[in-house]
């Protein structure tokens, strides 16, 4: 797929070259999405928001890697969120009990085809887990924690993404580990034991 | 076993996960791995995080995020195209009033010794009676000197009536100087040779042909000076314009930026 050969197409007007672009990128920036904000439903309407802005400033693009680009939007969306909800914080209705809503509304326990129910529940808790640590660092640590960690990008693009330098990534990244690794020997028991970590080596 | 590492070596061990130290970092790096049991720990943790993190299920997106052409801003191009616009307005507005504020200030600097003066001289010359000076193109009158003596000896306030006073008196500040006077001769005066140097020979000397008959008062305030005091009082509306549209335009910019 020549990205550059699409976003040129979408300049002229051609909304099918950059839809996919959206089929391509849409899957990391949901889960990006969804990581930074632990919201489903919060991660589809930034993830939709962010895809709509590209299409405007789709002029701003100047080269380079369209993944970072996008994915920064992805991840200007996320802030803006964020800072909504510090600003307008929602308080839900009824009390929130994850559990319930796992058993009720998960629709991998309708599945045939998917892995043995002793799978999907260790890899739950990993999720569950691996979501209730990343919720717990500060947003900067956060985002670069996903994106190089979770994602697989690379520092370079990180760095073009948050606009920041490739030390502070490096810095960031670190940070981010040593409290995720303390946040996960919490969850010591719930992991899967390829995963259990030694709980030693306090800084 | 509890270890205290830096927060430095935190951050090579987690660059060296990823392959990001150069070859003389990692080099020293490894040789104290061997040496440190609590780095090595420290190490397998880091890559059991990274490793948990990386098994963490991936959500695939709910539904494809694809734009219809409705979702499509048309608009875009149409804000977005003022932009520029705007920014230039306002960079140029904003050159203008630097210029005007350059121009109001830079002649008050350059001028402000003399201008420090004035004030005080100015207040000394209103504080004293305008001489007012008449230079008479007939003989001098008998037993005044031939014409000298200043003002005292022509004022209004110290004539005795009986000298001939060729122009009625007015208040020096509102009499405009008078060309001639139609009713002295200019030929009844013989012409003089006597050359005056001194700026006119007003009061001593005779008077040049075209000025004789004219009552020269000081004028208080030069026309130029007048024209200026005038002109001074838009430039700082000028100046406050210039700088609120600049300041409008740049918000003009940011806000279709935004769109």
């Amino acid at each position: 797929m020549d990205e550059l050969a699409l976003v040129h197409a979408a300049l002229q007007g051609d909304l099918d070259a950059f839809n996919r672009l959206v089929l391509a990128y849409q899957d990391m920036a949901f889960n990006v999405s969804y990581r930074m904000l632990s919201d489903e439903d919060a991660a589809e309407d930034v993830t939709q928001t962010a895809f709509i802005s590209a299409y405007r400033h789709l002029a701003d693009f100047r080269g380079g890697s369209f993944k970072a680009w996008v994915m920064r939007m992805v991840t200007n969306a996320c802030y803006d969120e964020l800072r909504r909800r510090q600003r307008r914080p929602t308080v839900p209705l009824t009390p929130y009990d994850p559990d319930e809503e796992e058993e009720m509304e998960s629709p991998a326990w309708l599945a045939d085809d998917s892995p043995s129910p002793e799978e999907q529940v260790s890899a739950a808790e990993l999720d569950r887990a691996v979501q209730h640590c990343l919720q717990e660092l500060p947003d900067e640590f956060r985002v670069v924690a996903v994106m190089v960690d979770v994602e697989g990008m690379d520092y370079q693009e990180v760095a073009v993404v948050i606009g920041k330098p490739l030390g502070t990534i490096k810095s960031r990244l670190a940070r981010a580990r040593l409290k995720l690794r303390d946040c996960l020997q919490g969850f010591w028991e719930l992991l899967p034991a390829k995963f259990r970590l030694s709980g030693e080596g306090q800084p | 076993m509890k270890t205290q590492i830096t927060n430095r070596e935190w951050q090579q061990l987690s660059d060296f996960l990823d392959a990001r130290l150069s070859p003389r970092e990692q080099a020293d790096l490894e040789k104290r791995l061997a040496d440190r049991a609590d780095l090595r720990v420290c190490l397998e943790d880091l890559k059991q995080t990274r490793a948990v993190l990386k098994a963490a299920p991936h959500r695939r997106a709910p539904r494809n995020f694809t734009l219809r052409p409705e979702m499509a801003p048309a608009r875009r191009k149409l804000w977005r195209g003022w932009v520029p616009t705007f920014s230039f307005a306002s960079i140029a507005a904003t050159f203008v009033a630097g210029v005007m504020l350059l121009g109001q200030f830079l002649p008050m600097a350059s001028q402000a010794p003399m201008m420090a003066s004035a004030p005080e001289a100015a207040t000394k010359e209103l504080s004293e009676p305008t001489p007012m000076i008449i230079t008479w193109g007939n003989p001098s009158p008998v037993g005044m000197g031939m014409g000298g003596g200043g003002g005292p000896e022509t004022s209004p306030g110290l004539s005795d009536g009986k000298m001939p006073v060729p122009t009625p008196v007015t208040p020096p500040t509102l009499l405009p100087a008078i060309p001639n006077q139609p009713d002295s001769p200019p030929d009844a005066v013989a012409p003089h040779t006597i050359e005056d140097n001194s700026g006119g020979g007003l009061i001593l000397g005779l008077p040049a042909e075209a000025e004789q008959g004219q009552v020269i008062t000081a004028d208080p305030l030069p026309r130029d000076a007048e024209a200026d005091h005038q002109s001074g009082g838009w430039q700082p509306w000028v100046t406050a314009g210039a700088f609120g549209l600049a300041i409008l335009f740049a918000v003009l910019a940011l806000r279709f930026r935004r769109r």
